[in-house]
Formats: structure tokens, C-alpha cells, sequence
């Protein structure tokens, strides 16, 4: 991902002296978060302007729910780092504050409040600058998305001595697609393929010891069919190394690599029913797993989605809660198990974990 | 007797401090320095400033240079009073700050301020309550009014400062008033009694004049504050870390 920093677009983004916007457009799978991950780690060692700089960030996630998908949380988020990095900030809100505090009763920030503060920050009177990585926008929840998009061509349009310096990344939505002179813009797809192919070398050669011939022929064929989606390398490499465990030749290996649908959707659809053709206890296990993660209210963690799991699906069936009894049920290896059954479709998250449905499965189901 | 006391050796026995040094000192200070946005920028500094609240309490660590902005806000309060009719007392505590320094402090800048009409009735206010009322004036002249027995007069018990002092401000209502006292936290001897003899001499003040304008400023918790509560107070980013909170 290094390309980014010696990119024209991002280096008119970084020098402009005034307060712009950088767009990292790309398709579902194309690395978008991961860049903007990437982004914010490195920022401080890439950009010597940004030690003295406010860095404020938010990731969209529809997996996650309301709490990261909601504008309100978004901009309370980068509020927050605002005002926890510079306390000179505090007068934009102040007076909102004190409206919003009500005696007694739990403080309620209203929308347009938060909305309006950042407005005003954007016209802060003195030499500030300001980073604000947004990662998903299309992940938002879609209400007031074009407002929000809107408020930040807004800031941009200020010509203020506080510089703020928007890195957004979404895929292609209503509302982003108005260019002008305030945003640069990178797609994703037309950037990524050495980190495809070095990412596909990675594994072609040392993991699946294919030798120099196919290498070549294997990794032309990946990064041309990638198309730029970096999850489909990903699932193409889960794929191939399972198929070679029991041991294969390269010409089958490369027939094999041939046969995976190029469509991200169609390879899905090839993994559900790679699913459906495991033993009958694993399906039953798969699909409780779905269930479970689909329809949690919050997501679980491994050892709540361990229990879960191991209370009897019918409601007849005799079941004592108690410790020894159930400790009986409980699945050891429990993350091997997921992986088994609920294949590319179920992720553990964070420390201590919690289980998500990954992209894979929420794109899979539209 | 007493009016034959003349301003000038009445000023003179006065145990006043200069305060000029402490005006002149940050004139340099930047308004729009973001360093004192905390205070400028704040809306209770700004509903103060413009005469919606009639005290204000700043509280601040040294760091935060609160006495550099009280500097400031005399220089500009006296730029105001320039402008319209009024006056600024103001005074800068420090350890060897008494109750006596700061009346007499307070009173020499008032008579500085007055015509000399005014300048003769406000020592005569003062003088009046100073004297024991229960005993008649014996002086004949004012050599009898000698300076030991005026420097005698006039470091009074405090109780009966605070009431001379009172009525030596009654002699002018009608011009606008701005007080600025810096540093509460730095007096050293009867700071409780110097804190309640202060909040009396505001609380007369807000009764008996129309808009006057107090600044306080404490670098940290003073003996006795509890009776300033209520005053309306910035508290140096206290405001912003329980907002941070509940975000």
C-alpha cells in the first residue's frame, strides 16, 4: 500500500494549502478499509505536519450495527478526538452543550447540534489542521447520508486558517459522485494490483510450492481476474490451499484456480454449496451458527456463541442448565468448528472476540 | 476638623501599593491567542463582558497565565471607561497582600479618579466612619490632626475598613464601576476574612449602584470560597473535560 504516499492524487490532497478532500473509491473487497487503516497507522511517520495535527476517525461498519452505522455516533466519534486532542476546540461547543444538557435528565445531543459543530470547527479562527478519516461511508446508514457528505464538501469550501483534511473511502454512492476542485480522487481498483500480485506470489510460491513455470501463468491469471477485489485473491488463496492438502499436481492446481468463478457473488454461492455438501451434523451446526450471529441482537462473543451453540435446538428435548451438564455440551476448538462450518462467512473480531457476519455473507445476502 | 485634612498627606499615609506595574506588564498579550480562548472565547466571559452578568470568578492553574489575562482585561476595561464615564479599580494580591493594603489601594485609585470636589467628600466619608462616633473630636487644627494619629485612624480594625470603604465609594453612583481583583489565592494573612469582606463590598455594590462590573481570579481553591459559589464561574477546562464525558 505504500503507492498511496507517492500518489499525485493524494500528494495534491496533502500539500493543497487548504482544507480538501480525498475520496478512495472502490469495489466491495478492494481493500478500502484496510487503506484507511493503513492510513491512519502510518500517517504520523508519512506526514511530519501531522504530529502537531488532530487525527479524528471513524469506520463505518454495517456488520456492527446501529452504533456504526449511525451519523450521530460518526460525528460524536470524531467530536470526541477533536476535543480530546485540542482543548482550544471547546468553544464551538459550549453553547450547544449547555442546551442540550437538561437537569436531571440524561444528555441527549441532538443531530443537528453535532452537525453544527463541526461546521464551526471547520471554521476555527487559528492555524489548526485537522485529519478526519471517515472509512465506508456506503456502510452508513443511508437517511442522511447525502447531508453528511454534503456538510463535508461544506467544510471543504471554507477558507479558513484551519486546514482540515477529509480521507473518505466509500464505494461508488448517491451523492459522492459531484466532483470539483476540493476532491481528489483515487479508485481503488486501478491502484491495487502489485499489492495483488505481491499478495498472490505470497502464497502461489511458498505456501503452494508451485514451481516458476505456473507460478507466472497462476499469478497473470489472478491479477487480471481480481479486477482490482482483493478479497477474491483472499478467498481464492483459502480456497487453493485447502484443495491441495491432500496433495495435487501443478496442472491440477492451475485447472482448479480456473475453475473459481471470477464473480466475488458466484464464488460465494460455490462456497455455500461446498457447505451444503459436508456431513449432515456440520450443515445443522453451520446453519444454527448463521442463526445465531445473524439474528443476535448485539454480536456475541466466542464463549457466549460457545454456550449458545451448545443449547438443544428442540424446545422438547431435555435440557438441564446447570454447570457439570452443560459443560458436557460445550465445544472444544470452538473457533476450528466455525471455521469448518460457517467457512468464509462467519469472522471473529477484536480481543476478546466477537463473532460477525463477514462481508462475505451480507453481500452474499444482498 | 476632618475636611481640614489635606489630599495630598491623606494619600501619602495611605499604606496603597502601585498596581501600574501589573497593567503595564502583559499590554502585549494577544487577544486571539488560542492559549486564552478558554477565557475569551468562553460564552460566560462573553455574557460578563458585556455587562449580562455583573461578577465573574475565573479559576485557573499558574500555567494557564490567568494573571496575564487579568492584566489584559484592565487595560481593555480602562480603555472602555475611557471612552464613557466610569472608572477601574483593580488590584493584584500577592503574599503580602493585607485587607488594610487593598482598602487603602482601592481608595487611593478612587480619589485618583475623582474631581476634587468629590475627591474631599469621599475622604471625609471615609474618616467619618473611621472615628469613633462615641467620642467627640478634640482636634482643634490640623497639626492636632498629626500623621501618627491619622495613620492611627485609618489602619482601623478591618470590620470598620470595609464600612469606610463602602461609603467612600457611595460619594460617586452615578459613572460606571469595573473592579479586577487578581490572585485571591496569593494573600496569605485572613484570606477567609479578606474572601467574605470582598463578597460583602460586591453584594453592597450590586445593590447600591446600577451595573458594576467584578472580575475575581484565584489560581486555585481558596479559604472561604464556598461563599463565592454562585457567582458565575470559569473554572479553567473543567467545563470541557465533563463534557468529553458525554460525548
Amino acid at each position: 500500500m505504500q503507492w498511496l504516499w507517492k500518489h499525485k492524487q493524494y500528494q495534491e490532497w496533502l500539500s493543497t494549502n487548504a482544507s480538501n478532500l480525498l475520496l478512495i473509491e472502490g469495489k466491495p473487497g478492494s481493500g478500502k478499509s484496510t487503506l484507511a487503516k493503513y492510513f491512519k497507522c502510518n500517517l504520523l511517520e508519512r506526514d511530519s505536519l501531522a504530529e502537531q495535527s488532530i487525527v479524528a476517525s471513524f469506520f463505518y461498519s454495517y456488520r456492527e450495527g446501529e452504533l456504526q452505522t449511525d451519523h450521530s455516533n460518526m460525528l460524536r466519534s470524531i467530536l470526541y478526538d477533536i476535543l480530546t486532542q485540542n482543548e482550544t476546540f471547546f468553544f464551538h461547543f459550549q453553547t450547544y452543550y449547555r442546551q442540550a444538557l437538561q437537569p436531571g435528565t440524561r444528555l441527549q445531543w441532538p443531530y443537528k447540534s453535532l452537525k453544527s459543530i463541526l461546521k464551526s470547527i471547520g471554521e476555527h479562527p487559528t492555524e489548526e489542521r485537522l485529519y478526519l478519516i471517515i472509512d465506508a461511508m456506503d456502510e452508513s446508514d443511508d437517511t442522511d447520508r447525502r447531508n453528511i457528505i454534503q456538510l463535508l464538501r461544506q467544510i471543504c469550501l471554507g477558507k479558513t486558517s484551519c486546514k482540515m483534511k477529509i480521507f473518505l473511502t466509500s464505494r461508488p454512492v448517491a451523492g459522492l459522485s459531484h466532483r470539483s476542485t476540493e476532491t481528489k480522487l483515487i479508485r481503488l481498483q486501478d491502484e491495487n494490483e502489485q499489492d495483488i500480485l505481491n499478495f498472490a506470489r505470497s502464497f502461489l510460491g511458498p505456501e503452494l510450492e508451485l514451481p516458476s513455470d505456473i507460478l507466472h501463468q497462476a499469478t497473470d491469471y489472478i491479477v487480471t481476474h481480481a479486477q482490482g477485489v482483493f478479497i477474491w485473491v483472499h478467498l481464492v488463496k483459502q480456497v487453493l490451499l485447502s484443495y491441495s492438502e491432500c496433495g495435487a499436481t501443478k496442472k491440477e492446481i492451475f485447472d482448479y484456480l480456473k475453475s473459481i468463478p471470477t464473480e466475488l457473488k458466484d464464488f460465494y454461492k460455490r462456497i455455500v454449496k461446498e457447505l451444503e455438501r459436508r456431513e449432515q451434523r456440520d450443515i445443522e451446526d453451520g446453519k444454527k451458527m448463521f442463526r445465531l450471529v445473524l439474528f443476535a441482537y448485539r454480536p456475541l462473543s466466542l464463549e457466549e456463541f460457545r454456550h449458545a451453540l451448545a443449547i438443544p435446538d428442540d424446545l422438547h428435548a431435555e435440557f438441564l442448565p446447570c454447570d457439570r451438564s452443560f459443560e458436557a455440551e460445550l465445544i472444544l476448538g470452538i473457533s476450528k468448528r466455525i471455521i469448518h462450518c460457517g467457512g468464509n462467512f462467519l469472522e471473529v473480531k477484536g480481543v476478546p472476540g466477537a463473532l460477525l457476519p463477514s462481508n462475505a455473507l451480507l453481500e452474499l445476502l444482498g | 476638623m476632618i475636611d481640614s485634612v489635606k489630599l495630598e498627606r491623606f494619600l501619602r499615609l495611605l499604606s496603597a501599593v502601585n498596581q501600574e506595574i501589573h497593567r503595564s506588564e502583559f499590554l502585549l498579550l494577544d487577544w486571539d491567542d488560542p492559549k486564552f480562548y478558554w477565557i475569551f472565547k468562553n460564552c460566560d466571559f462573553m455574557t460578563w463582558n458585556s455587562s449580562k452578568a455583573p461578577v465573574l470568578w475565573l479559576l485557573g492553574p499558574t500555567d494557564c497565565g490567568i494573571d496575564q489575562i487579568s492584566s489584559k482585561i484592565v487595560s481593555l476595561e480602562m480603555d472602555a471607561t475611557s471612552q464613557s464615564e466610569g472608572f477601574v479599580l483593580y488590584f493584584f494580591c500577592s503574599t503580602r497582600s493585607t485587607i488594610t493594603i487593598f482598602i487603602h489601594t482601592f481608595l487611593h485609585q478612587f480619589i485618583s479618579y475623582l474631581p476634587p470636589d468629590k475627591q474631599r467628600a469621599a475622604i471625609r466619608a471615609f474618616l467619618l466612619i473611621l472615628l469613633d462616633k462615641q467620642k467627640p473630636l478634640c482636634f482643634q487644627d490640623e497639626d492636632y490632626f498629626s500623621d501618627t494619629m491619622l495613620k492611627q485612624i485609618i489602619h482601623a480594625p478591618n470590620s470598620k475598613l470595609w464600612d469606610a470603604l463602602r461609603a467612600a465609594l457611595d460619594v460617586e453612583k452615578e459613572q460606571n464601576l469595573s473592579i479586577i481583583i487578581d490572585g485571591l489565592d496569593k494573600v496569605e494573612k485572613q484570606q477567609p476574612e479578606f474572601i467574605k469582606g470582598l463578597q460583602e463590598l460586591v453584594a453592597y455594590l450590586l445593590k447600591r449602584r446600577l451595573k458594576p462590573k467584578v472580575l475575581l481570579t484565584s489560581r486555585s481553591q481558596v479559604d472561604g470560597q464556598e461563599i463565592l459559589h454562585g457567582l458565575l464561574c470559569i473554572e479553567y477546562d473543567k467545563e470541557r473535560r465533563g463534557l468529553i464525558f458525554k460525548l
